[in-house]
């Protein structure tokens, strides 16, 4: 008989529960994440149906085949358009929540295409509530609304003429129950057509799933602040004050370790260290009307500033300078050197592991951050994408899924620093979490 | 040894006389920075609740103890003093030991472990507002999953954050699965536990439970009372979420103190009001970290 190794008895009970209990809890909490996920992907209806789907259904590209009769074929260009668009906007407004992707008119006179029109969902979802706010499907609705279509590009048409490509004459009935359908039945029971639709198809298309997140960026570009904007003042703050901090704090324990007399040392840590007992609310309002003296609100730098007060980085660069050798230190001064150039040559590069840590534990703080900028950035232009998310649940014209979108882009920075320095961050976070 | 003593007694005279001027150019910044966001509001928050503050005109007319003693009598103050202790005792009782368990047993894995710390992480990666919003998703009364979940065991459908009773414990669940950063402490300060005792302990005939009972366990005391310290700070400071999730409501069933000093302040501009909220909270703050660090000292 083989020996088996020996086991304790309760080893494999404890290893079982500690499996069992560390699985569940991961997955547990990955469920939030992954229907985050999963409603980003969603079309507006099946974001909205209960009981809740796991997965999005795939978005359907429905194409509509319009026929022109040859003769009196003196339409101009435009007017095809406007037939175009009528197809389009009108018939995905009356399907508004079915899983639509893409919308494809092709114009056919004769035995060729004369005009193919696209339009994806997410102009389509940026642009409803311009174009067709209602369901009242009017031919002067559109004319008037075509300049918007496009100028604002929502609709892509593209006009062949008598060149285009040849067309093959097949006329597909879409099987019932499908979306095609719904369309074909819709545009059989009205008559703002001018052309005569000869077939309705669609085709799945899984890449449309990320359309909310085109929309989310669509809404944001031109004239309107979107929600690049406010990440990107997000970064900006989140840089600049771990700059501050590093270089604040820095000099700070830097001087506290090994340029004043123990005993000011001993009462500037308590200076510094003491503030970590003042909560940020109790300072809040006092902190807001220093911040309007000095002409800092609404301002970037007035959410900035108040970041290179934190006690807690002085405390952690002391405890790192104070292990520094002075030996070191004062051999360069003998030698000469001046104390920024001994800060700068020898100091500096030996600190690496403390200015990471305390910049990784900022980046957590500063770009979690929603109180401060709240208060302090009352202008659009200088918000934080915190604050920028919670007006955004708070809109109407985002529906969840949008919402849900912006909630995973805003993820995907702290997931990028996580993955790339899981052991940096550990070795920050339990250091930090000891000491402070 | 000697020339060792010599050295060191003579180094602070020199550095001192030498580097005194420097030490003060390095520390200016800070101590400027310090003055300006923290000493000087602090002082003016406290100057600031004795009166009937007006920004326009301040500091306003002067009310002594007043916007104090109108707290006190408003029961606006105590349903709020109430709410933020209450909250406190729900997350101390439903999140607050659960990271320390997830670390005792992640420590028992040979097995991964890199990955399950990976995976663990994962959820705080999202932003804590995000989460929040996400979480009021998941609430939703007509089209949340977790009505949807608890529809097919039968339960519900609840209305979590619209419903006085439930609203707190809705507030306090997504903290529940979100102790990531926690976890990552107390697992680290488990790998500072000693081989040996762990070693010594398992020749005496302790078996893995009791060794994770009586040595893991108590290895951590020191980290869990100064995570103890800044849980209860950060409770009783909450924000965010009562702010994103409930605003307050319903029935002011999750107002708590700081909901009231950014209300006071923020949206019906009583400024000293605001200021004597804030005094009262850093008072109880102060107390309650200057009873748990008595105590932890006191079992030591």
């Amino acid at each position: 008989m083989k020996a088996r190794p020996y086991r304790e008895k309760g080893q494999r009970s404890l290893t079982y529960t500690a499996y069992a209990v560390t699985i569940a809890f991961i997955v547990l909490s990955l469920v939030p994440l992954f229907w985050m996920i999963s409603s980003s992907m969603k079309d507006n209806m099946s974001i909205y149906i209960f009981p809740p789907k796991w997965l999005p259904k795939q978005p359907q590209t429905i194409v509509l085949q319009l026929q022109y009769p040859e003769e009196g074929a003196d339409g101009s260009m435009e007017e095809y358009e406007l037939d175009a668009m009528k197809a389009t906007w009108f018939t995905w407004k009356k399907l508004q929540n079915e899983p639509i992707g893409e919308m494809k008119i092709i114009g056919i006179r004769g035995d060729r295409q004369i005009y193919e029109a696209n339009t994806p969902a997410y102009l389509f979802n940026t642009g409803r509530a311009e174009i067709v706010p209602t369901p009242l499907f009017k031919e002067s609705l559109i004319q008037s609304k075509l300049p918007i279509i496009k100028e604002k590009q929502y609709s892509a048409f593209e006009w062949y003429g008598a060149v285009g490509p040849r067309w093959t004459g097949e006329r597909e009935q879409a099987a019932a129950g499908t979306v095609a359908a719904e369309a074909a039945k819709f545009l059989g029971s009205v008559h703002f057509l001018a052309g005569e639709v000869v077939s309705v198809t669609q085709q799945g298309n899984w890449l449309r799933v990320l359309d909310n997140y085109l929309v989310l960026w669509k809404l944001g570009s031109g004239s309107e602040i979107g929600f690049q904007h406010y990440l990107g003042n997000s970064f900006i703050v989140t840089a600049a004050s771990i700059l501050l901090q590093l270089i604040v704090g820095g000099f700070a324990g830097y001087a506290l370790s090994h340029l004043v007399s123990k005993r000011t040392s001993r009462w500037l840590t308590l200076f510094f260290v003491a503030t970590l007992m003042v909560p940020e609310i109790a300072i809040l309002v006092p902190l807001y009307l220093t911040m309007e003296k000095l002409n800092l609100v609404n301002t970037l730098w007035g959410i900035i500033l108040p970041h290179s007060a934190w006690g807690i980085v002085i405390f952690l660069f002391k405890g790192f300078f104070d292990q520094l050798p002075g030996e070191l230190l004062q051999a360069a001064r003998i030698d000469g050197a001046r104390e920024l150039n001994i800060f700068a040559r020898i100091v500096t590069p030996m600190s690496y592991p403390i200015l990471t840590v305390v910049a990784v534990m900022t980046f957590i703080a500063v770009w979690n951050e929603f109180m401060w900028p709240l208060v302090i950035a009352r202008k659009q232009e200088v918000w934080t994408f915190t604050v920028a998310l919670n007006d955004f649940q708070n809109r109407p014209e985002f529906d969840t899924n949008v919402l849900m979108a912006s909630l995973v882009i805003s993820t995907l920075p702290l997931l990028i620093v996580f993955s790339a320095c899981q052991r940096l961050i550990e070795k920050g976070v339990s250091w930090t979490g000891v000491k402070g | 040894m000697k020339t060792a003593a010599v050295i060191r007694r003579e180094r602070p005279v020199m550095t001192r006389r030498r580097v005194s001027w420097v030490g003060i150019a390095f520390l200016s910044p800070a101590i400027a920075a310090f003055l300006l966001f923290k000493y000087i509001p602090l002082a003016q928050a406290v100057y600031m609740s004795f009166f009937d503050y007006r920004v326009m005109d301040p500091p306003g007319t002067f009310v002594g103890v007043k916007n104090y003693a109108l707290l006190l009598q408003s029961s606006y103050f105590w349903t709020a003093l109430y709410n933020t202790f209450m909250f406190y005792l729900l997350y101390l009782l439903l999140t607050f030991w659960i990271p320390i368990l997830q670390a005792l047993l992640l420590n028992e894995i040979r097995i991964g472990n890199t990955i399950y710390r990976f995976f663990y992480l994962v959820p705080a990666a999202t932003p804590s507002i995000a989460t929040y919003i996400l979480w009021k998703w998941i609430y939703h009364p007509d089209y949340g999953l977790l009505n949807s979940w608890l529809g097919k065991l039968g339960l519900g459908p609840y209305g979590w954050l619209n419903d006085p009773n439930m609203a707190k414990i809705a507030i306090i669940l997504p903290s529940v699965l979100g102790g990531g950063i926690a976890l990552l402490i107390y697992y680290s300060a488990l790998q500072g536990v000693s081989r040996e005792i762990v070693e010594a302990a398992k020749i005496d005939g302790a078996s893995p439970w009791q060794r994770m009972r009586y040595i893991a366990l108590p290895g951590l005391r020191f980290v869990i009372g100064i995570q103890f310290i800044s849980f209860t700070a950060s409770i009783f400071l909450a924000f965010d979420q009562i702010y994103v999730m409930t605003g307050g409501g319903p029935v002011n069933s999750t107002t708590v103190l700081s909901m009231l000093v950014f209300d006071s302040a923020f949206r019906e501009y009583r400024f000293g009001t605001a200021g004597a909220i804030s005094m009262i909270m850093f008072v109880i703050i102060a107390a309650i970290t200057y009873l748990q660090l008595r105590f932890s000292r006191g079992n030591e």
